[in-house]
């Protein structure tokens, strides 16, 4: 378990780092020595990152041994070869999804689309099975929400989504059809809807760019026209759906139905935005586009809630996944975004490279990889990656790196102290480096922050006592883990000061000041107003005051963690680059100064950084965020290091992280990065070994009966493993649905003995509540290891109670005769049926033994 | 007309040519493509905002709706800012300024690629890419004419024979087929199966290193043979008709009549009078070159003009496309503009005419 180990490594490495920090002056040398002798840091010595953009050809490399592992997904039909490969070992990881977006505004002629009902029709119009299986080759799920089975929040509305039974069912889909449309005024002539003499088409924008899609494109065509309407398919790229989908009035009616695509990439537990992203009219993403001249979609209600969830009004879990359910649930009923399917993605890598961690956001491409990844058991070797891209962008901290491929590598160079897990979402503190604890008053009080906590004050340029009576929701208490930086000096709480001095003072900059960059001052400013101050509690320690609050602690307390990516003389020297005019931190104000966008990692960069780091030593510079704490030494030693730095190595990008990196060769596109050995790196080699193997719950034996007595108690008798090895930690939800698709009993299954034994016991009270019938029996086993459920699901009978023929149940007091009657009706039948059966059967004896006394 | 006067008149032509071509492209590129791009702008930014605010940690602006909505118009409008569309396509500030930038080379910024020195402005961008494709697609267009000279040339002597045949089945063939895919087959066959070339056409080792000319020699082999082979066969059959036609005119077969040594007769009439349309070809081809080759520079990882036009679409980086397509047209006719002064020189007609 990995919970289990970060808390021992924190126990045994925390005690050893904060004796070899207190101890560091005297007994240096024993410290060092001790140091090396735990291994520590990546596996791998040095990782090669190459430039490779065609995907068959970077998976023949990986086959053929010449690349490691390639941070792409690879193509479908590589794929399937590439598994036949005993060389290549494929990971699928989950990816992007499909949906179509309806036009649901009213134009001159009839949009079915305006018709709510026909557009949640077309919900069971799609065959989501054909689509996963033959256009996905198996490479993917159905999806009938914005969730799917990878999503942390899958469970949150699972009951309801599945309650509602939508599957692929074209004459339910008719039927729902046939009835709104003929009140709509439509008439069905020779099996096609028509209007006034018209036949009733649906402009239905189909990618032609994405073969896979206009597969899509044709098969929904076949189903609309099955249902009786007229399609015209037009065909087009993405620059064509902006001008016809997002670029065209939805009255105007260019459009009815637009095949969508989605990717998948950050992976978070409790994802603020997808609701409002995929449902809501306000965050501009439904037709209309948030543009104030179209005829747009409207829903105040799917507004509201989905605002609540993103912007964090809630106040507990419960009532976010209340919120959460209202979303989906009348998302789907309104159905102008209809999803399909989830897409696989197959990533590939080398049998030889192991250690590989598949994250459910990421893919193979996380962090972990290149951390973990090795050859071999041992530390040591070397491995060459394959990107789809090797440079965008630019590398600078405050308004840089924010390409998905530049921030594949730069989180090799760096150590942050918190981060999501790949398999659960989840936020933790990485042990090795970070300890938190949370105080809160929210979300509606306040706590009282010390009057000797500090601030950054604008007007007098310094760090300030904030005084009394200043209050905050959370209280953050970090203690973490300081090693060297990259240049061998190391870090201080010297450099948290300059971060904290940053953010306050960029973050709050406006228009025309100095300190004002256009991307990040608007990007920081509302994080910059939540903080309200500091205690540093010597070097390692602080608390953080934030007007913040999540009914997640670790949300609270990863807001508010202190920590640095940079030496604050690298970040010093950069913002004096900006602000002489020689470079600017985003593109935005790069574009608007004709200044270069300023990147550590390109040589002119980092001269300029290196020009600045000078002038400041000659000068004596201290920056004024750190007058007072750092002496002009101090400041001298960091200056003189970061020069060597980037006389030495061609780049300005120092960090702390497990790889520093040798360099960038441009001509070649190559980023080499090489193992951090500085003894005082504190990860232990090997500790995020558990993320290998994704420990999902399996269910390995179930029985349920087939038959089910009413009013009788019954066990259902589960058998789950996680991760290979049988597991109480599971957790069992079943539900029992009838044959309407209404769930009937839902709850969960208790852990019992033997270890990875589950009992589901019903009640006799439960089963009474089963009238006789056919049900349906499903199970969702989630480890918290790894959120990606088990399910199983088959189905059941429920016949009479034999003990009780006569007794009410639940479930008939509204109509208490009939179901007596059935229930009546078919016990005579079964006694018929006995009867009959004992009238065969005597008729059969006496007509052989009749014919035995002939032949006799 | 005297040959001073024929330049100036020609290159006042091709400068006339080139600004109504920049405003022709303005115009078309007017109203319909500035909301294209608006619209692809407010769809990239939505996405990335929401992406910024589902990640780790979380910028503090996704906690207030009001400041998400903000947050994108004040993406939205820099982004079209930065491109140039805060002022409607017909602004004559925005026409002539585009026009005057793209005259003097000011092709603007990049979206999202970068120079290795790190510049986002996109001459730099395409001058580095420029010399490497010139490398490979000039260097392959020039070994494709010389072998295509030589093999058309011996089969125009024997109309009908092995060779000719042969030529006439290549020619037809190969320009059938395409060039990317016929790459893929040949990257499989010789790096995988028989492992003696390198499939990525360029060394991982940095130009400092003294080993880095024979290495890149070397990673060059398997795009040039591929594109060599691929364009010689066309070539061979131009020549071979070229030469057959003239073949088969009345001066050539009375200097057969007076006993001309076939060899002389090939080179010294034949080649001769077919040298002006193949001059026009080869230096046609030679600045078609110049734009690389889109898919095949992406198979084989070549880091030319080609590739750069490929990912500038593939992520619709719209000032490199505009900068990429200014140039090929300028080259294009620069070269045209050669041909003509070549003409001029050798043919004394065109000059009066």
């Amino acid at each position: 378990m990995f919970i289990s180990r970060n808390v021992n490594y924190r126990k045994i490495v925390g005690l050893t780092l904060a004796f070899v920090f207190l101890t560091s002056g005297v007994f240096s040398n024993t410290a060092q020595v001790s140091a090396q002798q735990q291994a520590k840091g990546p596996y791998l010595d040095e990782i090669t990152f190459v430039h490779y953009l065609d995907e068959q050809i970077a998976a023949k490399e990986v086959q053929a041994g010449n690349l490691q592992a390639y941070y792409w997904r690879i193509p479908l039909e590589v794929a399937d070869d590439m598994k036949k490969d005993p060389n290549v070992v494929v990971t699928e990881s989950p990816g992007g999804m499909w949906s179509l977006v309806l036009n649901p505004v009213k134009t001159d002629k009839l949009n079915p689309f305006s018709i709510r009902e026909v557009r949640y029709a077309l919900n069971f119009l799609i065959n989501r099975e054909f689509v996963v299986n033959e256009i996905l080759r198996g490479y993917g799920a159905p999806q009938v929400a914005v969730y799917g089975i990878y999503d942390p929040d899958y469970l949150v509305v699972a009951d309801e989504v599945d309650a509602l039974g939508i599957k692929y069912n074209p004459e339910l889909a008719n039927q729902m059809i046939n009835d709104v449309m003929t009140k709509a005024g439509a008439q069905k002539v020779g099996g096609k809807w028509m209007m006034n003499n018209e036949p009733i088409t649906i402009k239905f924008f189909i990618r032609s760019d994405d073969p896979r899609r206009t597969a899509l494109g044709g098969a929904v065509t076949s189903s609309l026209e099955n249902a009786g309407f007229t399609v015209e398919k037009v065909f087009g790229d993405l620059t064509k759906a902006f001008e016809i989908v997002y670029g065209s009035d939805p009255k105007q009616g260019q459009w009815h139905m637009y095949t969508e695509g989605w990717g998948r990439s950050a992976f978070a537990k409790y994802d603020t935005v997808v609701d409002a992203q995929m449902y809501a009219p306000w965050f501009g993403n439904m037709p209309g586009w948030g543009e104030e001249s179209y005829a747009s979609y409207q829903h105040p209600e799917l507004d509201d809630w989905s605002k609540r969830v993103s912007t964090g009004n809630f106040t507990s879990k419960a009532e976010r996944d209340e919120l959460i359910r209202k979303v989906i649930l009348e998302g789907i009923r309104e159905s102008v975004r209809i999803f399909v399917i989830s897409q696989i993605e197959p990533y590939v890598s080398n049998k030889n490279f192991k250690g590989t961690v598949n994250d459910f956001g990421a893919g193979l491409k996380t962090r972990f990889t290149s951390i973990n990844g090795r050859i071999g058991d041992t530390q040591g070797g070397s491995v060459k990656i394959g990107m789809k891209q090797i440079y965008q962008g630019s590398w600078n901290g405050p308004a840089g790196i924010k390409d998905s491929y530049s921030t594949m590598i730069w989180y090799t160079l760096y150590d942050p102290i918190s981060w999501t897990n790949p398999h659960t979402g989840e936020v933790f503190p990485i042990a090795p480096r970070l300890k938190w604890s949370v105080e809160t008053a929210g979300p509606k009080g306040k706590l009282d922050v010390p009057s000797d906590a500090i601030n950054w004050d604008r007007a007098s340029q310094s760090f300030k006592p904030i005084g009394a009576g200043v209050k905050a929701t959370s209280k953050i208490a970090t203690e973490v883990t300081l090693s060297n930086w990259h240049h061998g000096l190391p870090m201080s709480r010297q450099d948290f000061l300059y971060g904290l001095y940053f953010g306050q003072q960029w973050g709050l900059s406006k228009r025309g000041e100095p300190t004002y960059d256009p991307e990040y001052s608007s990007q920081s400013e509302p994080g910059a107003k939540l903080f309200k101050g500091i205690r540093f509690i010597g070097d390692n320690k602080a608390e953080v005051y934030v007007d913040f609050w999540h009914f997640d602690q670790n949300y609270i307390a990863d807001s508010g963690t202190v920590w640095a990516g940079m030496p604050w003389e690298i970040s010093a020297a950069a913002e004096k680059v900006v602000l002489d005019k020689k470079a600017a931190y985003s593109r935005s104000a790069a574009t608007a100064g004709k200044l270069p966008w300023l990147s550590l990692i390109i040589k002119n960069d980092a001269d300029l950084v290196k020009a600045a780091l000078q002038e400041m030593k000659d000068k004596g510079i201290v920056p004024a965020a750190l007058q007072g704490v750092v002496t002009r030494e101090e400041a001298t030693r960091r200056y003189d290091a970061a020069i060597k730095w980037i006389n030495e190595k061609g780049h300005g990008l120092i960090s702390n992280g497990p790889y520093w990196l040798v360099g960038y060769n441009p001509d070649a596109r190559t980023i080499t990065v090489k193992r951090n050995t500085d003894p005082t790196y504190p990860t232990p080699l090997g500790f995020f070994k558990d993320f290998e193997v994704a420990r999902t719950a399996q269910i390995k034996n179930i029985q349920v009966p087939s038959t089910l007595e009413a009013g009788k108690a019954a066990t259902v008798r589960i058998n789950v493993d996680i991760g290979g090895q049988p597991s109480a930690k599971a957790q069992l939800t079943y539900r029992i649905v009838d044959s309407q698709g209404k769930t009937v009993l839902k709850g969960n299954a208790a852990a019992v003995q033997p270890t990875g034994t589950y009992n589901i016991a019903l009640a006799s009270a439960d089963t009474s509540k089963l009238q006789v019938g056919s049900y349906e029996f499903k199970l969702f086993a989630v480890s918290p290891d790894a959120i990606k459920p088990d399910i199983y699901q088959t189905s059941f009978l429920v016949s009479p109670s034999i003990s009780q023929p006569g007794a009410p149940r639940l479930g008939q007091q509204e109509s208490p005769a009939t179901p007596s009657q059935q229930v009546l009706g078919m016990e005579t039948t079964v006694l018929i049926g006995i009867a009959v059966a004992v009238i065969v059967v005597g008729a059969g004896i006496a007509f052989f033994r009749g014919r035995s006394k002939k032949a006799v | 007309m005297g040959l001073g006067r024929f330049v100036v008149t020609r290159t006042l032509n091709l400068v006339i040519v080139l600004f109504a071509v920049i405003f022709l492209t303005l115009a078309m590129a007017g109203e319909a493509t500035d909301n294209v791009v608006r619209r692809g702008a407010e769809v990239y930014v939505r996405g990335d905002i929401a992406e910024q605010c589902r990640s780790q940690p979380q910028p503090s602006f996704c906690r207030d709706a009001a400041a998400i909505q903000q947050q994108m118009r004040t993406m939205t409008s820099r982004y079209l800012e930065d491109i140039g569309l805060n002022e409607p396509w017909w602004s004559p500030k925005r026409l002539w300024y585009k026009a005057y930038s793209l005259a003097t080379l000011n092709l603007g910024e990049s979206y999202y690629q970068r120079s290795y020195s790190g510049s986002n402005i996109v001459r730099d961008i395409i001058l580095e890419a420029l010399p490497k494709t010139v490398l490979l697609f000039s260097t392959a267009t020039i070994l494709s004419l010389f072998l295509g000279l030589l093999i058309g040339i011996r089969a125009a002597r024997r109309p009908g024979g092995l060779l000719d045949r042969l030529i006439s089945t290549i020619g037809v063939a190969s320009g059938t087929v395409p060039l990317w895919w016929v790459g893929i087959i040949v990257i499989l066959f010789f790096s995988y199966t028989l492992r003696i070339f390198p499939a990525r056409a360029t060394p991982l080792i940095p130009p400092s290193d003294p080993a880095y000319i024979p290495s890149l020699l070397y990673h060059m082999i398997l795009p040039l043979v591929t594109i060599t082979s691929l364009s010689f066969g066309s070539w061979a059959y131009v020549v071979r008709n070229l030469v057959i036609g003239i073949m088969q005119e009345d001066y050539i077969t009375v200097a057969m009549a007076k006993g001309v040594p076939e060899r002389n007769i090939l080179y010294g009439h034949v080649l001769r009078s077919a040298a002006p349309p193949v001059i026009t070809i080869v230096i046609l081809s030679l600045s078609g070159s110049l734009g690389g080759a889109l898919i095949t520079e992406a198979v084989f990882d070549w880091p030319g003009m080609g590739r750069l036009f490929y990912q500038a679409i593939g992520g619709l980086d719209i000032p490199i496309v505009i900068g990429l397509v200014y140039v090929t047209t300028a080259l294009y006719l620069a070269s045209i503009f050669i041909i003509d002064l070549l003409y001029g020189l050798f043919d004394p007609r065109v000059k009066a005419g």
